[in-house]
């Protein structure tokens, strides 16, 4: 029998369940990212990124928000932005390069002048950044987003143009040659046997973990052969460890040993030969080691771009004089220049360069940089926050998060930051490129 | 990350498969829709086999979602990943039985002569 009457049905929707919907309706939309939920500042002045980078757009993208009154320059001769996390998932052939790419332009808001081209010499007593053009640029606050310089030249034999010939891959570089570092390993491995050669460099490096995320790729690849026990893999490590926090560095040793990784302590790339396929690593009393390879996956030293390095910004004591920026770690200030900020690789701090940390610099930068320009001092505090999934295997990674001092930073309660994940291999594999772009947008 | 920062990413995580968010909200609309204009109510469908169909999809889910996100069911281990794939699949349980129940109502309702039609399922 049907029912009839004034009492919706089962699926009918009554004047109460509209109401209910409405009320949720009005939940979420409470809940909802809104926009321009920050103050704005009524502070005028020329502000000058330089850096077109995840930092660099993310903090013009937050600072249109709050200065309405300010003019914002940005600075950067780089029309193609890549997704620079997703280089490994390429390089591992896990997925498309065409996934890293879009254009700087579509992230840029349309009222930050955009200059492109790079900054060839940074002039702080004068305020000024010489550009590529020849134009100089004045400022009256400058934020320093460059990113950092990767130097190939620094080991004999090798350039940008080797990877994908002769065996040789890097993580560190163009998407395209993210693909060749896949048919590098893909080469090597349909060869049946030889050598995996992976490094590491001597100098603080962007994403740290990559080249242990390259070794743990390629070992599963290894691993779903039926001939694994044809294939070496080393691990030539300048220093004794593979991870600045202990609990991680102990665990990818031992997970090493455990899957046949011989590692080399104290060897430092310094040539490769790659018609021969053989890397030359130094050892720490300067006695010279050659090694033969299959595959080999050159971590370049790194530093801040040279125009940095030249200038009177960079650190001038301490160990990273000559090298990187000087700022305060916590501030994000420039400790002998107050109108200057940096964020991002190009620092000088102790933990710092991945996307992760861009993300938690930029809002301390946007708020100190506000204060500074209302002539208050800088409050906001970066705690050095950064993140790595570290993928221990194609489908399973930890979240790693710390801060400085080693200090473990867990976002999330529900996820234990010393176990490996299936759901953690999802953030990193589905989710954290989605973050980025709502980074980029200056949204979170 | 405060909870507007979670909704933002969910929010750009999903914008690339609005598309199919969609299209499988026309399908469970369309399904029901032409249930309830023959007839279709919850609690006249027979249940049985929507719960058995429902049930099957449901555990395909479990099993396949791992390799479905280039990983493997070995590796699902944390609680945090158990009850991620697990409502998952229940999440795909209850769809399908959304889809399904109608559809094999309407399915019965037609194989009847049109004299019984209302009366098959009182």
């Amino acid at each position: 029998m049907t029912k009839t009457g004034s009492k919706a049905g089962v699926g009918q929707v009554s004047r109460r369940d509209l109401v209910k919907l409405g009320m949720a309706a009005g939940a979420v939309a409470a809940m909802a990212p809104a926009k321009g939920l920050a103050r704005t500042v009524n502070a005028r002045g020329h502000i000058v990124i330089v850096g077109a980078g995840a930092g660099g757009i993310s903090l013009a993208n937050r600072l249109v928000q709050r200065l309405p009154n300010a003019r914002i320059t940005i600075v950067d001769g780089g029309a193609r932005h890549v997704y620079q996390p997703g280089l490994t998932l390429v390089a591992s052939g896990l997925w498309a390069s065409s996934k890293l790419n879009s254009t700087t332009q579509n992230w840029l808001p349309s009222t930050v002048d955009w200059k492109q081209a790079y900054a060839e010499a940074f002039e702080p007593d004068l305020k000024q950044v010489r550009l590529s053009t020849g134009e100089v640029l004045s400022y009256d606050f400058l934020v320093v987003a460059t990113g950092l310089q990767v130097n190939y030249d620094e080991i004999e034999g090798f350039s940008a143009n080797e990877i994908g010939s002769n065996g040789i891959g890097c993580v560190y570089d163009t998407p395209e040659h993210a693909v060749k570092t896949n048919q590098m390993i893909e080469q090597w491995m349909q060869r049946g046997e030889g050598a995996g050669v992976f490094t590491l460099a001597p100098t603080p490096i962007k994403c740290a973990g990559a080249p242990l995320k390259m070794c743990f790729t390629t070992l599963s690849r290894l691993e779903a052969r039926p001939d694994r026990d044809r294939f070496d893999v080393h691990f030539y490590v300048p220093g004794d460890r593979v991870f600045g926090i202990d609990y991680y560095n102990t665990f990818v040793k031992e997970r090493w040993q455990s899957q046949g990784v011989i590692r080399h302590d104290f060897h430092r790339l310094v040539a490769v030969d790659g018609p021969n396929r053989k890397a030359t690593f130094q050892q720490t009393d300067g006695t010279l080691v050659t090694q033969d390879y299959g595959f080999l996956h050159v971590v370049p030293p790194m530093s801040a771009p040279d125009a940095l390095r030249d200038s009177d910004l960079v650190w001038w004591e301490g160990p990273f004089a000559g090298n990187w920026l000087e700022v305060d770690q916590h501030t994000m200030q420039h400790r002998r220049y107050p109108e200057v900020f940096g964020l991002g690789d190009v620092i000088g701090a102790p933990v710092n360069k991945t996307a992760a940390s861009v993300k938690m610099q930029v809002p301390v930068v946007e708020e100190n940089l506000l204060a500074v320009m209302q002539g208050q001092a800088p409050q906001a505090q970066h705690n050095g926050y950064t993140s790595c999934p570290l993928i221990t295997g194609i489908g399973k990674a930890m979240l790693v998060e710390f801060g400085y001092g080693g200090v473990l930073l867990p976002s999330f309660p529900f996820i234990d930051p010393k176990e490996e994940s299936w759901a953690v291999w999802i953030m990193k594999d589905r989710m954290l490129q989605p973050a980025y772009y709502a980074m980029l947008d200056g949204k979170i | 990350m405060s909870l507007t920062g979670i909704l933002t990413v969910i929010w750009y995580t999903v914008q690339p498969l609005l598309w199919l968010i969609v299209l499988a909200l026309v399908v469970l609309l369309v399904a029901q829709l032409a249930g309830w204009l023959k007839g279709y109510r919850i609690s006249n469908a027979r249940q049985g086999l929507s719960w058995l169909l429902a049930a099957v999809t449901g555990v395909a889910a479990l099993l396949l979602a791992p390799t479905i996100t280039g990983s493997q069911l070995s590796m699902v281990v944390t609680v945090f990943d158990w009850v991620a794939l697990i409502g998952l699949s229940i999440g795909v349980a209850v769809y399908s039985w959304l889809v399904i129940n109608p559809l094999i109502y309407l399915t019965e309702n037609r194989a009847l002569p049109h004299s019984q039609r209302q009366r098959a399922h009182p």
